[in-house]
């Protein structure tokens, strides 16, 4: 993890350490952006975006979890991130986090769609086998990002029938939701659209230019961009 | 959209368990060992393997499972089953494709209560300090030896056991009927290890899983437990997809 900032921005590189040695010698192709682009941890088990905060890393968010959870690991990540010993050129201080996305003009079948795309996903990921299926170890404390997004997928829903936190429905909800997601802390959020095409590409194309339309103008104002977009528009 | 087992149940139904009824009472078997050893196997087949009930894993997979049981109302036992991985909607569940039981007493228990093909052969499991070694024996031929080697202590919390899914001839009200009868154990566990798994000897033939072929070791653990057989929950009929056909027993 530290090495590999070194080799994208120095001209020659060489390096001695305990799994893997190498002489100076030019590592080839250099990053576009400078210094290097930012560095993100996949995070799934808990605790690994405390592993990333103590190394200046981005919390690249795999599985989901309740508002009140997130609320408390972002809290502890930048808590830690404050004293962390970079592995890069500069602090890469983000969280972002996954969801389901579909919306639609009228709430009902916002959901409806949305909780369909969120349900055939989690069918089909329930016939992968887990490592931790296969493979009992201290190491998969989580099932990973399959069978995680499966539970929350599922989990109790709201009003409207759709599960907590699911940016799904009309753009009056998803913009609440990804409004509470953005008070928890979150800075940037990772969509899934469609999962084997559950979802006809035009109803696709329609719930992003409905979102682009109507839900991003929200997270333009200054103040949201301040404090960190939850949508990532910069 | 998901793949589906295309199996027909029919041939199998001479050779599985006849279940009196579905009211089972719940069984511990104290100071249980078992090991259970997974491989990787050929995906050609693995649609053949399975009721159209099931889906199967992504890899398949066949699961070795024998349990040395000391104590039991019938006596001590040793069970040996082959299992292919699967799923009953979205739950992790293996298909028994056969059973080899030891002890006749035990195999007619397990085969009225929770639906245990238990064909006769003789199952032994010994724990050596380097290696578990599991065998059985049907007619004087070797039709299994599966193992665990260079053991490492691990939590039994780190083990996931998967829910067993019998083909069985179910008596009820409405006449007998082929089910895929749920036995989801509960264990206590007193010790656990995790090795790399072995197979020295695997005669698909002798446990109704023709085509059945490991490549690749995945791992194998031991514990030393107290199993609980469970009461029956939950029932499916065989040839309907598991999510629209599962029955809840006494719901």
């Amino acid at each position: 993890m530290r090495v590999i900032p070194k080799m994208w921005t120095r001209e020659r590189f060489g390096y001695e350490g305990r799994a893997f040695s190498m002489p100076v010698r030019a590592v080839l192709p250099k990053p576009y952006q400078k210094p290097h682009p930012p560095m993100w941890v996949a995070v799934t088990s808990p605790g690994t975006e405390l592993d990333a905060a103590e190394r200046g890393l981005g919390a690249l968010g795999l599985q989901f979890s309740s508002f009140s959870e997130q609320e408390r690991k972002v809290a502890e990540y930048r808590r830690h991130i404050r004293g962390c010993e970079p592995a890069g050129e500069f602090v890469n201080e983000q969280v972002a986090t996954v969801n389901f996305l579909f919306c639609h003009e009228d709430l009902a079948q916002g959901v409806e769609t949305g909780k369909r795309l969120a349900g055939s996903f989690n069918y089909m990921a329930a016939q992968l086998l887990p490592a931790r299926e296969a493979f009992p170890a201290r190491s998969y404390p989580s099932l990973g990002l399959l069978p995680q997004l499966r539970q929350e997928a599922a989990g109790p829903g709201d009003a409207s029938g759709a599960p907590e936190g699911l940016c799904i429905g009309d753009p009056h909800r998803v913009i609440e939701v990804v409004k509470k997601w953005e008070s928890v802390g979150v800075d940037r959020i990772n969509f899934l659209l469609n999962c084997l095409e559950t979802v006809p590409q035009e109803e696709v194309l329609a719930s992003l230019r409905l979102f682009a339309r109507e839900v991003m103008p929200h997270f333009r104002q200054p103040e949201s961009r301040a404090a960190g977009s939850a949508l990532g528009v910069h | 959209m998901p793949l589906f087992g295309v199996r027909d149940v029919g041939p199998l139904l001479d050779g599985v368990a006849v279940m009196p009824d579905l009211a089972t009472e719940p069984l511990t078997l104290p100071g249980a060992d078992v090991l259970q050893a997974m491989f990787e196997i050929d995906d050609a087949v693995m649609l053949e393997l399975l009721p159209k009930a099931l889906h199967p894993t992504i890899p398949p997979t066949v699961t070795f499972v024998l349990w040395r049981c000391p104590e039991s109302p019938v006596g001590p036992f040793n069970l040996a089953q082959v299992r292919i991985g699967c799923r009953a909607g979205v739950r992790p569940r293996g298909f028994l494709a056969a059973s080899r039981c030891d002890s006749q007493a035990a195999a007619d228990l397990l085969r009225a209560r929770w639906g245990f093909d238990c064909r006769p052969g003789v199952v032994r499991l010994r724990r050596y300090h380097d290696r578990v070694v599991g065998s059985v024996v049907v007619n004087d031929e070797t039709v299994l030896q599966v193992g665990l080697v260079d053991p490492t202590p691990i939590s039994g919390g780190d083990l996931q056991y998967a829910a067993n899914m019998n083909l069985a001839r179910v008596r009820r009200e409405s006449g007998e009927r082929p089910l895929l009868v749920q036995v989801d154990p509960e264990y206590t566990f007193q010790r656990a290890d995790r090795g790399r798994a072995t197979l020295d000897v695997f005669v698909p033939g002798a446990w109704q899983a023709e085509g059945v072929r490991p490549v690749y070791p995945v791992a194998a653990s031991h514990s030393r437990c107290d199993l609980t057989l469970p009461a029956i929950r939950f029932v499916t009929d065989p040839e309907r997809p598991a999510l629209q056909a599962t029955e809840h027993v006494g719901g």
